[in-house]
């Protein structure tokens, strides 16, 4: 029997492989694989595996260091101390993508984005954490393989967060792809974004900058309309003689619309210009001219926020929500695992409901799937809860005013589906200087949880 | 008058000290005692129960130099007995105010859902005697970070907002004979380690190294938040 196994084992690990080559994860599991893998039994070979200490619980990995992945790690590990935490993402150093925009005009610094060590967060929460590439996932036998060796797994979480959809902007060509991505950087991924986007701030010298808003559940809501208001006070602070032109695909601001368009006409009333439903359809970067459907806009400098899909590893692994228009994957409403199998879950921006993908969105979800998992484990359910998005935008710089949103989600069990914000969703549309100061510790706050 | 106080001071630990244990305490549950220590203003005064001012929290150190608490003075009396629980599932109940109005209560200002407190240089957590946004109704303790409430008049128990357990309490003693007002413990969840991990380089910036972790004791100087912290916000 075992040596049956360890053969059984071998092939699957060996088509895993193969699989992981070309497509880059094996993909389905059937209704029997479940019961027949024994999270118990030793993989018959560990050649290929990375070299962890034995499990001393259940092993839980999550792929992915940023809010979701992050907070789940540490409150899972709260939830049941037996969970044998591993933690995996291909980044070796953090920096922050939620407040990264306030950098741009000096309100925080690089410090407070970037100065946060996945090694404090793994000695504080007590958890491994993983530096490697995720390359495929073979779920019959339950392992995740990276670039370093492969992981058991009893219960894996993949927060992977997003990828840009850059053909829903009309820009599908692989050279305009790249040109658009690499000079107007949208800046809702990855740090280097910021970095350039920062720059383009502090080089801009007049003209018009234009700010692009994608249709869709995008990730940040309030993001590119308050990057646009951060940029009209860069420009009046200093005198530049240029403007913001912001095309928003959508026919009206799409949260804390009040607020938003009190900064638009009373703080920079012929500094910034929006225009509505104008979703971008084509870029030449050449000429410097965005498409819309009826116009076509010059710019001298630009952030192009595309529209947005589930990160590409959900597809790779099979696991996207057929009716998803953005490719995001297909789990249980209310508990997070993969329809069909309670051992894999997809949290985070990747998730398919319709909630705010955002910071504090997935920092409360991220401790409610914690419970469901620790509940789990134990071989209990829990009920559902809501996320939460407390969320603070910056609609003036010079001095740091904020306005606010605080938003639950209703859960309709007849349809199984998120019906919507609740009741009791308030939002603070009067910028003020409290605000400004309470969205900093806000920041810090959930740096903490994820960091200790 | 001080005579007095200084002999329940010895009184008590000499008590203490004698029955090998700590002073019996008023509640149940989880609970701490610490030093005795008087509340007196910035110019060493100490404090009178009945000319608190009632339009924001006094801040103190206790019951560590680097843990601010809150005192307030709240519209009515907070009656003792309401049931709380901390996220760790450990039952207790709240002691009620003291003075002569037992209106007179304390807590750790440190936020239960992710350790926000007063700073020199800002403070989103506060007391609102007014009415509070995030909370609907008025006299209590917000943090404006992520928008929790809690019920000072009931044990700090959380009103609204992401805070999973109520903010610890610091037991307060009120001495009738001269109006004065002691610290002596404090009791509910245990949030000081993680708070000084959490915390570590910036309180050794603030208090100087180390001396955060030093224990309050004799007197702790207590003040109005608006004058504790730069900027102290409300919601």
């Amino acid at each position: 029997m075992e040596e049956i196994n360890s053969r059984r084992n071998f092939l699957k690990i060996g088509g895993a492989m193969l699989a992981a080559g070309t497509a880059g994860c094996a993909t389905g599991v059937t209704g029997s694989a479940i019961a027949e893998s024994d999270s118990k039994s030793a993989p018959a070979s560990t050649a290929n595996y990375i070299n962890l200490p034995k499990a001393k619980g259940p092993r839980l990995v999550i792929v992915g260091a940023g809010t979701s992945g992050m907070t789940i790690a540490h409150h899972a590990k709260k939830a049941y101390p037996n969970f044998d935490v591993v933690l995996v993402d291909k980044r070796d150093m953090y920096s922050s993508c939620f407040n990264s925009s306030l950098w741009y005009v000096g309100i925080i610094n690089l410090e407070f984005l970037a100065a946060h060590s996945f090694l404090d967060a793994a000695v504080n929460y007590n958890y491994i954490f993983v530096n490697a590439t995720v390359i495929g996932l073979d779920r019959t036998a339950r392992k995740l393989h990276t670039n370093n060796g492969a992981i058991a797994y009893d219960f894996l979480v993949l927060a992977p967060g997003i990828n840009y959809d850059f053909a829903k902007i009309g820009v599908t060509d692989p050279e305009n792809v790249v040109n658009v991505s690499q000079k107007y950087p949208g800046g809702f991924i990855s740090p280097m974004e910021h970095v350039s986007l920062r720059r383009k701030f502090q080089e801009f010298e007049g003209g018009t900058f234009i700010q692009t808003v994608p249709s869709g559940n995008y990730r940040c809501l309030p993001g590119p309309y308050e990057r646009a208001c951060l940029m009209a006070g860069w420009i009046k602070k200093n005198k530049i003689k240029g403007k913001v032109l912001i095309l928003d695909a959508n026919p009206e601001v799409t949260i804390k619309k009040d607020g938003f368009h009190d900064a638009f006409d009373t703080l920079y009333k012929g500094i910034l210009e929006w225009k509505p439903t104008s979703a971008v359809t084509g870029v030449d970067t050449e000429k410097k001219i965005i498409k819309t459907e009826f116009d076509s806009y010059s710019f001298d400098d630009a952030s192009i926020y595309p529209n947005i899909r589930a990160s590409t590893l959900i597809e790779q692994c099979g696991l996207v929500d057929p009716k998803s228009l953005q490719k995001e994957a297909n789990v249980d409403t209310r508990f997070y695992n993969v329809k069909g199998d309670p051992h894999v879950y997809v949290t985070g921006d990747s998730r398919p409901h319709p909630y705010s993908k955002s910071a504090n969105t997935s920092n409360t979800e991220g401790q409610f799937v914690a419970k469901v998992l620790a509940a789990r484990a134990q071989g209990k359910e829990i009920a559902w809860e809501s996320p939460e998005t407390v969320c603070y935008s910056m609609t003036n710089a010079f001095p740091a005013e904020a306005i606010k949103v605080d938003a639950k989600y209703v859960y309709d069990a007849k349809k199984d589906e998120i019906t919507g914000f609740s009741p009791d969703t308030k939002t603070w549309e009067k910028r003020d200087e409290a605000m400004g100061r309470a969205y900093l510790e806000w920041a810090e706050g959930i740096y903490r949880d994820m960091f200790g | 008058m001080d005579r007095r106080s200084f002999i329940k001071v010895c009184g008590a630990s000499a008590a203490a000290i004698a029955a090998g244990t700590r002073a019996p305490l008023v509640y149940s549950g989880p609970a701490k005692d610490y030093a005795r220590a008087k509340l007196v203003d910035e110019t060493g005064q100490p404090l009178k129960a009945s000319s608190l001012s009632q339009t924001e929290a006094y801040v103190f150190g206790y019951p560590f130099a680097g843990t601010p608490s809150f005192l307030i003075s709240l519209p009515a009396a907070a009656p003792a007995g309401a049931s709380l629980k901390t996220a760790a599932g450990e039952e207790y109940s709240f002691a009620g105010g003291v003075g002569p109005k037992k209106n007179i209560v304390a807590y750790l200002a440190i936020c239960t859902h992710q350790l926000a407190h007063p700073e020199k240089s800002g403070s989103v957590m506060g007391y609102n005697p007014g009415k509070s946004e995030a909370a609907d109704r008025s006299a209590v303790i917000t943090c404006c970070a992520h928008n929790s409430a809690f019920d000072p008049a009931a044990g700090a128990s959380v009103i609204t907002g992401a805070a999973s357990q109520p903010l610890p309490a610091i037991r307060l003693e009120h001495d009738a004979a001269t109006d004065e007002l002691y610290a002596t413990g404090m009791y509910g969840a245990d949030l000081v380690d993680d708070f000084f991990k959490k915390f570590k380089s910036k309180l050794n910036q603030d208090f100087g190294i180390g001396k955060y972790r030093e224990p309050a004791s004799g007197t702790v100087q207590t003040v109005l938040i608006s004058k504790y912290s730069k900027e102290a916000d409300l919601c």
